[in-house]
């Protein structure tokens, strides 16, 4: 283990198991949203509130994205996103790979022009973008899913090429693409025999809650067993082991 | 504004399908935020598309309104009315008269027979041809006309400005001023005519966003070098604009487009003047926030507005400007229509750091000349304006901190972070704090968990939930945050005195932008402050009570305030009474007791506190003196006061975002020690 978003992992593990607290859907919640980018003052008046902020993104009336993505896509808003899903495709085909992109909020303006008009080249059968100051600031606040591995290996290499040097957030415990944290890639679990599917994040932060509830002790760095009890779960670097390999 | 003229005591008036009356109580907690201190029993006025697109009414307006909804005279309205509340007719009407002779020059109240009573749906549909231009898309729709989007016989896209049906239209002027300005800064005109029997003009289209749209991306990206070229080049095509001899009358971000290369195309010439003449202009209109104060002052007192100039669009430009670098207004803004005109007329340009924005000292100085209240001690023109600004010196930035500072600071924060590895902390309050301050200011998502970690050791007192309160809103965790604040109430209800209302109205401040319900916590706030009135305080206490709610939006300023400021001792109150006192009435003498405060403290905070009202910079030397001569002193790692200097080098960084620890607020007692964590953060 590495790089940056694995040291981010680690102190989302840390600092979690940390607080005071038994309760292993919370705990889960605080995994899920580490590394967000606090919001304050600044960032309300800059990005403003609601869908003040799609206007960051050059998502409003007249906006060169939004130009861009209307050729090729439909947009949907849902609670915290807004969906673009590419005209023509099937929406019920499965889309079993998910790319993380995950710059910081102030580099936004510049790469989501970028991130569109790539996603639109290569022609990426569905995204979408955080809505609203809460899916700016969260770390996974764009996500496009894939088909094939190879797809979504072709279209990360195109952005990192394009978007070198952005700052980074980093999405903790999902695999990273690069050194910088800006891309990652995730696998969604299988869908359950009964209830709701789960995404690949949402599943390894309750392991991980769990994990955490059963090891931690005062004087114990709760790093190393919790990561030892997710490799006896089959992940490792933050994939599944082996049976679907990265690109 | 004129009255009914007479005769119109027959015509069947309504209000139109499209209008809303909404209480004030049930707006959105951003709308009531951005609205202020009202009854809330108080009603929104809207229509969708109209310039003027909201007003305030009281109860009872809004009561008799609510009549028009089915087409009525207005002495029927106001017969109904009287009966159903049990009033004199006579009285109610000349109570309201007025004030629905407002209404109806605002097009509020409209003929029951015209087009306005059925709202403003699009008169065009995509496809549909006009005058040998195909439709694609509405873009704007108005009270006067609508534009779309069109394709030209030739498939070349243009914007179809067409005039409602009956409606009085100025698309003939407009047509006038476009051909005479022949393009550049402005559409080309391609064509103006009439079809079936509605006036219309056919421009070049011209890409782009709202120069708001485009400003709010600059600024998110705190790109202020772009930001300044934008306003830069939207001030050049205006003295262009006026070199040509056209005033354009309508000044607003909506009227102005910014292309991706950074080109400024001028909108909607309805209202523009080819002759610079001074004098009266009874049709003049616009958006108020952009209105130079001799146009404010003539509304004030009734007369019929000066028709726009030169030096009043510079006032205008000057305005924009302000709110394209800032996001703000240069005055703090009122929902109510005179007390914003008020303000315009008196209220100085708040400097940047009272806005909570980085200085920029050379761009204020040349945006402060543009705002000058006297027309004559604005720049010569607009062009001098364009001129001066592009001159205007960049920001600097503050000289970095000397090492021992550096170091001190960083190791304060390496403490925070590793919060893991220890239980808990006597000091787990202060640590919260630093953390979250720190996180807020760097933008970091470790801090901000540390913050939240520190926060649930910081024990049950109501300075702990004020502060887990704050963590969790920056974590965009409402539902943690509605449940802090509810501890907050709970452990708050227990203490004495008028520190707890001072955390109250900031955890109500900037609701605007909260997604917790604090409806609670501002019902608590009221029922508090009537306590503390009733107690018979010390008039300062009182005073800064007030204050605070009526700044984060629940309390109105009792009249008499100002008086009661004003017989408090030369030496009473602190800086941040005072930065409250300027910031609610924008009075010099208040800013200057303010300064006079922090120059008898040593409390760094409050220095920057000054330095944040006033822009003062030697209020900011003085507190960074203060923090680098601590620093050197080498505390000890397990110093107390090391916390205190941290979080002092960390606000000097960026001292237009202090504020003051809930922590403080908590005069003349200690700290809550920590005791029991709560259950579940």
């Amino acid at each position: 283990m590495g790089g940056r978003l694995d040291a981010l992992s680690l102190r989302a593990i840390r600092t979690t198991a940390a607080l005071p607290c038994s309760d292993a859907r919370t705990l889960s919640r605080r995994l899920y949203a580490y590394g967000a980018v606090p919001r304050g003052p600044t960032f309300d008046l800059d990005f403003g509130p609601g869908d003040d902020a799609l206007a960051v993104l050059g998502l409003t009336s007249g906006g060169g994205v939004r130009a861009r993505l209307a050729r090729d896509y439909d947009a949907t808003t849902y609670p915290g996103w807004v969906g673009f899903g590419r005209l023509g495709q099937n929406d019920s085909a499965s889309s079993a790979f998910k790319l993380y992109a995950s710059p910081r909020p102030e580099a936004l303006a510049t790469a989501f022009p970028i991130l569109a008009q790539v996603f639109a080249d290569l022609e990426v059968r569905a995204f979408k973008v955080g809505r609203g100051p809460a899916g700016l600031l969260r770390c996974d606040k764009i996500v496009a899913y894939f088909d094939s591995r190879e797809h979504l290996r072709v279209v990360a290499a195109a952005l990192a090429r394009k978007l070198a040097g952005c700052p980074a957030q980093g999405v903790p415990f999902t695999a990273a693409l690069g050194a910088d944290g800006l891309l990652s890639w995730g696998i969604d679990p299988p869908p359950p025999a009964e209830g709701p599917a789960q995404s690949w994040r949402s599943w390894i932060t309750g392991k991980l809650a769990d994990a955490i509830l059963a090891v931690r002790r005062p004087d114990l760095d709760p790093a190393g067993p919790v990561l030892a009890r997710m490799t006896a779960d089959g992940v490792v670097d933050w994939r599944p082991a082996a049976s679907r390999p990265g690109p | 504004m004129s009255a009914p003229a007479p005769g119109l005591g027959d015509i069947l008036f309504t209000l139109p399908a499209d209008a809303r009356l909404v209480p004030v109580r049930e707006l959105s907690p951003r709308l009531q935020a951005r609205i202020g201190p009202v009854d809330p029993g108080q009603v929104v006025v809207s229509r969708p598309g109209f310039r003027v697109t909201t007003r305030l009414v009281t109860p009872e307006l809004a009561r008799l309104m609510a009549e028009f909804r089915a087409p009525r005279r207005l002495v029927d309205a106001v017969l109904r009315f009287s009966r159903d509340e049990a009033r004199d007719p006579f009285a109610t009407l000349d109570d309201a008269f007025g004030a629905l002779a407002t209404l109806i020059d605002g097009r509020v109240l409209v003929p029951a027979d015209s087009p306005e009573a059925q709202g403003l749906p699009p008169s065009l549909a995509a496809g549909q041809a006009l005058a040998g231009y195909e439709v694609e898309a509405l873009v704007q729709a108005l009270e006067d006309s609508e534009v779309y989007r069109a394709l030209s016989a030739r498939g070349q896209p243009v914007a179809l400005k067409v005039a409602r049906a009956g409606a009085r239209s100025a698309l003939a002027h407009e047509a006038r001023v476009l051909a005479h300005l022949g393009g550049g800064d402005t559409p080309r005109l391609i064509e103006a005519g009439e079809a079936g029997g509605r006036p219309f003009l056919a421009m070049a289209w011209r890409p782009g966003v709202s120069v708001a749209f485009a400003a709010q991306r600059m600024r998110a990206s705190g790109d202020r070098p772009r930001a300044r070229r934008m306003v830069a080049a939207l001030l050049a095509a205006y003295g262009r604009l006026h070199a040509k001899g056209v005033i354009h009358g309508d000044i607003h971000p909506g009227n102005i487009l910014i292309d991706e290369a950074g080109r400024v195309t001028l909108l909607d010439f309805g209202r523009a003047r080819l002759d610079a003449a001074e004098g009266a202009d009874p049709a003049r209109a616009g958006i108020a926030h952009f209105y130079e104060p001799e146009m404010a002052r003539a509304l004030l007192v009734g007369q019929t507005p000066p028709a726009s100039t030169a030096r009043s669009e510079q006032y205008a430009l000057a305005s924009l400007g302000y709110f394209l670098l800032t996001g703000l207004h240069p005055v703090d803004p009122s929902a109510e229509h005179r007390e914003l005109l008020a303000r315009i007329v008196t209220r100085p340009p708040l400097p940047f750091t009272a806005r909570g924005v980085a200085a920029w000292p050379g761009v204020e100085r040349v945006l402060a000349t543009a705002l000058s209240k006297d027309p004559a001690e604005r720049f010569p023109d607009v062009g001098a304006f364009a001129a001066a600004f592009a001159a205007a010196p960049p920001a600097r930035p503050w000289p970095r901190a000397p090492l021992a500072a550096a170091n001190l600071l960083e190791a304060a924060l390496e403490r925070v972070l590793r919060g893991w590895q220890v239980e808990t902390s006597v000091d787990a309050l202060p640590l919260a704090w630093l953390a979250l301050r720190a996180a807020l200011g760097r933008g970091d998502g470790d801090l901000l968990a540390a913050a939240d970690l520190w926060a649930s050791r910081a024990g049950p007192g109501w300075t702990a939930a004020a502060v887990r309160a704050e963590v969790a809103r920056a974590r965009c965790d409402s539902a943690a945050e509605t449940e802090a604040i509810t501890a907050f109430m709970a452990a708050a209800d227990r203490a004495d005195g008028p520190a707890p209302l001072l955390a109250a109205a900031r955890l109500l401040d900037g609701g605007a932008y909260r997604e917790a319900d604090a409806a609670p916590l501002a019902g608590w706030a009221v029922r508090r402050l009537d306590r503390l009135r009733a107690a018979d305080p010390a008039p300062a206490t009182l005073a800064q009570a007030t204050l605070a709610l009526s700044q984060a939006g629940v309390a109105p300023l009792p009249d008499g305030l100002c008086a009661q400021l004003d017989a408090l001792p030369r030496a009473a109150g602190d800086v941040w009474l005072w930065g409250l006192a300027h910031g609610a009435f924008a009075e010099p003498r208040y800013a200057e007791r303010a300064l006079e405060a922090a120059r008898r403290t040593r409390d760094g905070l409050a220095r920057l506190r000054a330095y944040q009202l006033t822009g003062d910079r030697r209020s900011y030397a003085a507190a960074r003196r203060g923090a680098y001569a601590a620093a050197r002193r080498a505390p000890a790692a397990d110093d107390p006061g090391i916390l205190e200097t941290a979080l002092l080098l960390l606000e000097l960084v960026a001292p237009q975002r202090v504020i003051r620890p809930p922590f403080e607020l908590w005069i003349g007692r200690p700290l809550v020690p920590p005791t029991a964590p709560p259950a579940c953060p």
